[in-house]
C-alpha cells in the first residue's frame, strides 16, 4: 500500500466522522431520540441531512460515469432530484410531521388500514436491506481504489464503522455527521472541479492551452469525439430526462431514507422548508461531477466509466484531489448511513414493536432499534463481501417506493382512495417489478422501453385507480380505518 | 377482541401536534452560524463553477 496525501486525508476524515457520530451519544435518552432525534432538529440539521443522504454513489460516481459515456445531459439528474425534494417540501412534509409519524409505512396506516401498513413495512425493509448491501459495496470499492486494500476487507471495515456510529445515537449521529459531510462535499467537489477545469484541462494535448469548457471541447474534438453533442445539456435525449424527472418526483416523497429527517424536525415549518434548502444545495452537483467525468474521457485516463471520477481525483494536485475524494467519500457514507438507519427504523418500529410486540414499552424499542442497526449493518457488510453479483438486480425492489408515493399522494388528495387499492398496488407492483426485472415470462423492457422505476410507478398508478374505482366501501372497510379518515 | 385492542392502541399513537409558539421559529441560535457558513460555501461553489466554466 502506497501512503499518498489522498489516503492520509481520507483516514483522518474517516476517524473524524466516527468520532462525531459517537459524540452525538449524549443526546440520546429514549427511542424517540434514536429514531427521530427527539423531534428537535433545527433547519440546518434537517436540510444538510437530507442533502447529504441524497448525494450518494449514484449522484457522484454515477453522474460522472454517465457524463463519461453520454455527455453533460446528466445535469438533469440533480435538477430533477431537486424538483422531487421541492415537491416533498411544499406538498408532503408538513402532513408527515403534523401527525408525528416515524416511518412512511406508519403514515400509510394513518391513511389506509393495517394491511397496507404491514405490506409497506415488509417491502420497505426488504428494499432498503438490499440497497444497504449495494451501497456498502460502492463505498468499499472507493476505499479499495484509494487505499489499495482488498475489496472485501474495505467493505467490511466500512460496514462495521457505519454500524458503530449509528449504534451510538441513531438519527442524532446522522445529523451530526451530515454537517461535516456537507461541508466536505460543498467545498471539496467544486474546488476539485475548478482545479480540473482551470489547471488540468489546459495541459491536455489537444486543448490548445485553453482552460474551461472551451479547452475541454478542443480536447474531446482532438481524440475524435463530437464535443457539440457531449457538451450539450440535451445529450441524453428526451426520454432519459423524462425518466430522471419521474424518478425524482415519484421516488422522493415516500423514500424513508431521504425524508425521515423531516420527521425529526422541531416543527412542521422546518420540516417543510428544509427539503427546499436541500434541493438548492444538491442542484449544481452534477455540473461538477459530470465535467470531471468528461475530463477523464478527454484525458483518456481510463476506459472504465465507473472509475472516471476516482481516477480524475487521483491524478490531480494531491491536496485538492484528497479533499475532492473526501467529498465523494462523504457523499457515499452519508447515503449508506441513511439507508441503513431507515431500514433499521422500519424494522424496529413498524415490524418488531408495533406489529409483533405492541405491548412493549419505549425502553424495549430503544434496545431493539440498536439491535436491528447492528443486525442489518453487520449482515449487510458480510452480504456485500460474499453475495454474488446477481444481488445487484435486487435493486429493483427499491423501485417499489414509487408505489408508496402513489399511495400517499392519492390517500391525501383523492376521496375515493380505497384501502384495498393501496394494498394491491404495492403487491402487484412488487410482482410486476419482479417479472419486468427478471424477464418473466418475456422481455418486457424490449417492448415497453421503460426504466424499472417508471414501470413500477405506472403499474402502481393503474392498479391503484382501478381497484379504488371498483372496490366497495363496506362497514368492515370503514371499521378498519383510523377515525380521522372517516371525516374525509 | 385482542386484535381490536391492539388496533385501538395503534390509533392512539397517531395524533396531531398542537400548534405552539415554537412552531413559528425557523432558525435558532445553533443554526445561524452554520447556515451562514453553508451560504458562504454555496456562493464560493457557484463562483468556482463560473470561473471553471
Amino acid at each position: 500500500m502506497v501512503i499518498t496525501p489522498q489516503l492520509i486525508i481520507l483516514v483522518i476524515y474517516f476517524i473524524l466522522i466516527i468520532f462525531l457520530g459517537i459524540l452525538a451519544m449524549k443526546k440520546v435518552k429514549g427511542s424517540e431520540d434514536l429514531l427521530v432525534a427527539g423531534r428537535s432538529l433545527g433547519l440546518m440539521y434537517v436540510s444538510v441531512s437530507i442533502a447529504a443522504e441524497y448525494m450518494g454513489g449514484l449522484g457522484t460516481i454515477g453522474t460522472a460515469e454517465v457524463a463519461f459515456n453520454q455527455g453533460m445531459g446528466v445535469i438533469w439528474y440533480h435538477i430533477a432530484s431537486s424538483c422531487g425534494l421541492m415537491l416533498f417540501g411544499f406538498a408532503f412534509a408538513h402532513y408527515y410531521r403534523k401527525y408525528n409519524v416515524i416511518t412512511v409505512p406508519e403514515y400509510l396506516y394513518y391513511l389506509y388500514d393495517v394491511k397496507s401498513w404491514k405490506a409497506a413495512s415488509i417491502l420497505n425493509v426488504i428494499g432498503y436491506w438490499f440497497f444497504t448491501i449495494i451501497q456498502m459495496t460502492a463505498l468499499g470499492s472507493l476505499i479499495a481504489s484509494v487505499t489499495g486494500f482488498d475489496l472485501r476487507w474495505s467493505v467490511l471495515i466500512c460496514g462495521v464503522a457505519m454500524t458503530v456510529y449509528l449504534l451510538a445515537a441513531g438519527m442524532w449521529s446522522v445529523a451530526f455527521t451530515s454537517v461535516a459531510f456537507m461541508l466536505t462535499i460543498g467545498s471539496g467537489i467544486p474546488l476539485a472541479f475548478w482545479w480540473v477545469m482551470k489547471h488540468e484541462v489546459p495541459l491536455l494535448t489537444n486543448s490548445g492551452g485553453v482552460g474551461g469548457f472551451a479547452g475541454l471541447a478542443n480536447a474531446l474534438s482532438g481524440i475524435g469525439l463530437n464535443p457539440d453533442h457531449l457538451m450539450s445539456p440535451f445529450s441524453l435525449g428526451f426520454m432519459v430526462i423524462l425518466g430522471y424527472f419521474l424518478g425524482g418526483v415519484l421516488g422522493i416523497p415516500a423514500a424513508q431514507a431521504t425524508i425521515n429527517y423531516s420527521f425529526g424536525a422541531r416543527n412542521w415549518k422546518i420540516a417543510r422548508l428544509a427539503p427546499v434548502l436541500a434541493a438548492i444545495l444538491i442542484l449544481p452537483l452534477s455540473i461538477w461531477t459530470g465535467s470531471m467525468g468528461l475530463y477523464a474521457r478527454a484525458a483518456e485516463l481510463t476506459t472504465n466509466p465507473k472509475l472516471a471520477l476516482g481516477i480524475t481525483l487521483m491524478n490531480i494536485n494531491p491536496i485538492i484531489g484528497g479533499i475532492g475524494i473526501a467529498g465523494i467519500f462523504a457523499a457515499l457514507i452519508s447515503t449508506v448511513a441513511g439507508i441503513l438507519f431507515a431500514c433499521a427504523s422500519i424494522m424496529a418500529k413498524d415490524v418488531w414493536q408495533r406489529w409483533l410486540h405492541p405491548e412493549k414499552d419505549d425502553k424495549y424499542l430503544a434496545l431493539w432499534t440498536r439491535l436491528w442497526i447492528l443486525i442489518i449493518g453487520i449482515s449487510s457488510a458480510f452480504g456485500a463481501m460474499t453475495l454474488p453479483k446477481i444481488l445487484q438486480q435486487a435493486y429493483f425492489v427499491y423501485s417499489i417506493r414509487s408505489a408508496l408515493m402513489i399511495c400517499v399522494a392519492f390517500g391525501l388528495w383523492w376521496k375515493a382512495a380505497h384501502p384495498d387499492a393501496a394494498f394491491w398496488s404495492m403487491i402487484i407492483t412488487l410482482i410486476g417489478g419482479t417479472m419486468y426485472q427478471f424477464n418473466i415470462p418475456i422481455n418486457f423492457e424490449s417492448i415497453f422501453h421503460l426504466h424499472i422505476a417508471e414501470w413500477c410507478g405506472l403499474l402502481s398508478l393503474i392498479v391503484f385507480v382501478i381497484v379504488s374505482l371498483f372496490s366497495k366501501w363496506t362497514s368492515q372497510t370503514a371499521s378498519e380505518l383510523p377515525p380521522m379518515i372517516l371525516k374525509r | 377482541m385482542k386484535k381490536k385492542e391492539e388496533q385501538s392502541n395503534l390509533l392512539n399513537e397517531l395524533s396531531t401536534s398542537e400548534l405552539s409558539r415554537e412552531d413559528m421559529f425557523l432558525i435558532d441560535q445553533t443554526d445561524k452560524p452554520f447556515l451562514i457558513v453553508y451560504l458562504f460555501i454555496f456562493i464560493v461553489g457557484i463562483i468556482l463553477t463560473v470561473l471553471g466554466i
